[in-house]
């Protein structure tokens, strides 16, 4: 009996191997071999015995058996000793299993749902919609505010130190300040600092700008990264300045410039035009600790001089402000010890340096110190918005399914009740009910984990600025389960305990409906769906306003101009060649055909065009601390490329160099602001600047968009680039071009033209002014569109309730109607009484909306631009839209109500 | 240690092994082939239900795990199983029961002659 002589054993033997996991795990250990012995030989004789059929029949049948033998052996309640007892019992296992009545109600429960499809898709998609929403916020806003950095270990223990100064950005601290952190600090295990710069890095003849990173030796020890290949940065990397070039490599620039090969470490890039060698490659995902840039080099502090060409060596200056330090709390330090020690040191460098003496330090949570105070608070803001209303969302979809499950538990009735006479237990049957809301959850869950990675994976992908790590994460996962519980829970409970409550006599009797006590929850339920639905149409009124308001915005110059930025210090230039350069840029550009007018700005309006700093007034001597002005280094003949009109004297001229008289040009925010401090008109003012001698200003023109779309106009002063020629700021600069013909078709021949001067001078801003200022307000225009859908999710959902309910009044009264209308009474007044109910309820939902909505104006107070947060257009306009539509959904019950047959009427039920 | 009269009465399809067992020692093909025999083809046991009921009564020391019968050629035949002494003494009392039941229902001319 060789077994080789039967076909397909080996494929059988599979199957059967496969079908006995249906057994528990000990069981398969016991008997799982000797069950392959026993079906192999039962199939060699079945083959023998009756051919092929014979072997498929047993096959089939051995699998069903296992399949069905496992399952049970699995459910039932396995005896560990024979059962006690002196009766005899019947065949079946006398303990009922404790899961089999839970089993039962599932398998019910999903049979129910089964005959139902539409019902259950509906719901489902509903449910997965709400819970899915939310788990994506929820994954965004972790990822952002609690686990913002992929790659770095324990991060619970870090912190950040924050230097509060009254100059230079908030946050940011002295690298010698931070020199004597290191060594007197004994709560900590590690400090470290960093500074993000952008660097023109070139390796086999392509040069682009790239995202560095200046970090200190400690930078990876602290942060526990280690190199996927080579090394990091150590302490042996940051001794003598400018005297160590070596870099590390993002695991995305070893894989794009140098296709992952394992010869970048060693080979050579060069930097700023500085030869580095390339020392290790970090982690895959690991970008660093400044969340709006992800670094794709990282180099030793050391290499200030090279980062920052024309700055010299600030790394022994007290007084330069430029880095972000980090730390790691040593084993067993609370943070306030830390905080305590720091705030001793702190007072420490206060009294002995004169330049540290109005410091503050300050430490922050190593989440905080990811991203400039005032992004993150934004985000926080941003983010408690976005968990209402995805929570809203998710209320009304619940309320919607706990509707219609209400609305079923009443048509069941009859069935319940025959169930309790028959001595189901009044907990049994809420069991039961529960069983089929939590099925419905699960499956709305499990939809919506799909949903919401969908939605985070989108978020992550549109530019808003800034890139994060998502994707659904355990913690994400855990949050949507206890979420869909909740909501099972929730939309399930109340129409269970309903449905239990029944009297069992009288609704046998009558076959009829839990007729008043439904009707009083579901209104009750419409009307909160209807209030929700208020609250966000009148949160995405407010913020489509905002977006129509800022689009709408005047900019104060005209935008159709090409871009194209370039730093040439950064390549190596000297500040003479620089300046040759620039010349030789705005020729070449002059003279292309169809070109109007060339100019060059340091930095383009933006977020990046922050250069605040103070000046001072001859003349004048301030109060409290010299004004603040915005700095703009600009070319000859800005403006009028620009067409900001010339309000007061004139524009910057190509003859305004280092050689003549110092000028400057002031807006009219700034000619204000002069004559409010000094009573003398802003033109002819002498200023001083940058510590420059007087500078004269010799015009003034209109207001215009600076930093922020939407910001209220800042004293704006415009310095001439050629009068700074010899500094190192006049290097990185934004050639403009205002041409004939559409910006688009120009960006090209300007970028060839700098081509043409230096082709081994890498790029920026290419592109037109007008892109830019659109992207401008990519955040706002998110922030709408995702409001605004949820808002019209809400009001669909509101309007399917409302009209429920609607239909089920008109479907209860038939009867009686139908008496009516016999004995010759008007259809209308079925209509006006359908129209009556739908107003009442739209309006309470109205009331509660309305104050609802305006609840939440605090919060969205921040978000708005011209637009009170309790605008009466936006709240009168969304009264019109509900009342409106909700006469169309009353519209369809109302009209089947004046058709009603009253025979059939009164025939049914 | 538990009584004979604490174990009945038995599954039919116990009853049926345990006497199959009571016979001669067999591995599990074997079993599930007397069975079929002995009862006339009425009773087929697959593999599958066969082993739980093997598992049941292993439990229950009514069966036990023995050596394999010499000239098995199956290197995975590791056992047979052959009836335990408990075993043959619930069988002895089931059949005593079933005996009565049966009496008791010729009394009433329910069931067929001897």
């Amino acid at each position: 009996m060789s077994d080789l002589r039967v076909p397909g054993l080996t494929l059988a033997a599979h199957l059967l191997r496969s079908a006995t996991l249906a057994y528990p795990l000990a069981f398969r250990r016991r008997f799982a071999s000797e069950m392959q012995c026993a079906f192999q030989e039962r199939c060699s004789d079945a083959w023998r015995d009756r051919g092929s059929r014979g072997l498929a029949a047993a096959v089939s049948r051995t699998i069903l058996d296992v399949l069905r033998a496992g399952l049970g052996e699995r459910l039932e309640h396995r005896r560990t000793a024979p059962a006690p007892g002196p009766h005899l019992r019947p065949d079946p296992p006398d303990r009922v299993p404790m899961f089999s009545s839970t089993l039962q109600d599932i398998r019910f429960a999903a049979r129910l749902l089964r005959k139902n499809p539409g019902f259950t898709l509906v719901a489902v998609l509903t449910l997965a919609l709400g819970i899915g929403a939310n788990t994506a916020i929820f994954t965004l806003v972790d990822s952002l505010l609690g686990r913002p950095l992929p790659g770095i270990e324990d991060s619970d223990s870090l912190f950040a130190l924050y230097t509060a100064d009254s100059g230079g950005s908030p946050g940011v601290s002295s690298i010698v300040d931070f020199r004597d952190f290191e060594e007197q600090l004994d709560t900590v295990s590690g400090v470290a600092a960093y500074k993000p710069r952008g660097a023109n890095v070139s390796n086999g003849g392509v040069t682009e700008q790239l995202s560095s990173m200046m970090v200190t030796g400690s930078y990876f020890e602290v942060l526990g990264v280690a190199a996927v290949l080579g090394r990091t940065i150590g302490l042996e990397d940051d001794i003598e300045p400018d005297g160590h070039p070596v870099g590390l490599i993002s695991y995305g620039l070893w894989q794009r410039r140098f296709a992952g090969d394992p010869d970048a470490v060693g080979s050579e890039l060069r930097v700023n035009g500085r030869a580095f060698t390339i020392i290790g490659v970090t982690p895959r995902g690991f970008r660093g600790t400044w969340l709006e840039s992800g670094p794709d080099l990282f180099v030793p502090m050391a290499m200030q001089p090279t980062m920052m060409p024309g700055n010299g060596n600030l790394l022994e200056r007290r007084g330069w402000g430029g880095v972000l330090v980090l730390g790691r709390r040593a084993e067993g330090q609370s943070v306030e010890a830390v905080r305590a020690e720091i705030e001793t040191v702190g007072a420490w460098l206060r009294t002995t340096f004169r330049v540290a003496q109005g410091r503050d330090y300050q430490v922050v949570s190593f989440a905080e110190g990811t991203m400039a105070p005032q992004a993150r608070t934004m985000v926080v803001q941003l983010s408690a918005l976005l968990f209402i209303v995805a929570g809203l969302v998710l209320l009304i979809a619940c309320v919607n399914v706990a509707n219609l499950l209400l609305a079923r538990a009443a048509r069941r009735t009859r069935e319940i009740a025959v169930r309790q006479a028959l001595g189901a237990g009044r907990r049994r049957i809420v069991n039961q009910l529960m069983a089929e809301s939590l099925l419905l959850s699960g499956l709305g869950g499990v939809v919506g984990i799909g949903v919401g990675a969908f939605l985070a994976r989108a978020v992550g992908q549109l530019p808003v600025g800034l890139t994060m790590a998502t994707g659904i994460d355990q913690r994400a996962l855990l949050f949507c389960a206890g979420v869909t519980l909740l909501t099972g829970l929730a939309f399930g409970l109340v129409p269970a305990r309903r449905a239990a409550q029944i009297d069992v006599n009288s609704r046998l009797r009558d076959g009829g409906q839990n007729v008043s006590a439904r009707g009083g929850l579901s209104s009750g339920l419409v009307v909160v769906q209807v209030a929700i639905s208020v609250v966000l149409l009148v949160t995405a009124g407010l913020f489509v306003r905002t977006l129509a308001n800022l689009s709408r915005l005047d900019l104060g110059f005209d935008p159709a101009v090409a871009t194209v930025g370039t730093d040439p210090g950064l390549q190596g230039y000297s500040t003479a060649e620089t300046a040759q350069f620039y010349a030789a840029a705005r020729e070449r550009l002059a003279a292309l055909p169809g070109v109007q007018r060339v100019s060059y700005v340091n930095a383009l309006p933006g977020p990046e065009n922050d250069g605040e700093d103070t000046f001072s007034i001859d003349g004048y001597a301030p109060a409290d601390g010299n004004p603040v002005a915005l700095f703009s280094l600009v070319g000859p003949d800005y403006f009028e490329l620009l067409r900001i009109p010339i309000v007061e004297g004139r524009g910057l001229l190509v003859t305004d160099t280092e050689g003549t008289q110092g000028v400057v040009v002031i807006n009219q925010a700034g000619a204000d602001r002069l004559e409010q401090l000094t009573g003398r008109p802003g033109l002819g003012a002498r200023l001083s600047v940058f510590g420059s001698p007087w500078v004269e200003v010799v015009g003034v023109v209109a207001n215009s968009v600076t930093s922020g779309v939407a910001d209220a106009p800042r004293t704006t002063l415009y310095v001439p680039q050629q009068q700074l020629a010899s500094t190192p700021f006049a290097s990185r600069m934004t050639l403009l071009v205002r041409a004939d013909g559409e910006p688009a078709t120009m960006v090209e021949e300007v970028r060839n033209v700098v081509r043409s001067i230096d082709p081994a001078l890498p790029v920026f801003n290419v592109g037109t002014l007008e892109t830019r200022m659109a992207s401008a307000l990519a955040q706002e225009r998110l922030t709408a569109v995702a409001i605004g859908a949820a808002a019209l999710l809400a009001l669909a959902l509101a309007l399917v309730g409302l009209y429920g309910i609607l239909a089920y009044t008109v479907s209860r009264r038939a009867a009686e109607l139908g008496v009516r209308m016999a004995l010759g009474a008007d259809a209308s007044h079925l209509v006006r009484m359908v129209l009556r109910q739908a107003s009442a309820l739209v309006v309470l939902g109205l009331v509660f909306g309305l104050a609802g909505a305006a609840a939440l104006a605090g919060l969205v107070e921040g978000f708005l631009f011209d637009v009170a947060a309790l605008d009466v257009a936006t709240y009168v306009g969304v009264l019109a839209l509900m009342f409106a539509v909700s006469l169309a959904a009353a519209w369809v019950p109302a009209r089947r109500a004046t058709s009603l047959d009253p025979v059939r009427a009164l025939r049914s039920e | 240690m538990s009584e004979p009269q604490d174990l009945i009465p038995l599954r039919p399809v116990d009853l049926q092994i345990l006497l199959v067992l009571a016979n001669a020692n067999l591995h599990g093909y074997g079993v599930m082939k007397a069975v079929r025999e002995e009862s006339g083809g009425r009773v087929g046991l697959e593999v599958g239900s066969l082993y739980r009921v093997i598992n049941r009564l292993l439990d229950s020391d009514l069966i036990e795990q023995v050596a394999p019968a010499a000239g098995s050629d199956d290197p995975r035949r590791k056992h047979d199983y052959a009836i335990t002494e408990l075993g043959r003494a619930t069988v002895r009392a089931e059949s005593e029961r079933l005996a009565q039941v049966l009496a008791t229902a010729r009394a009433r001319d329910l069931a067929g002659r001897a």
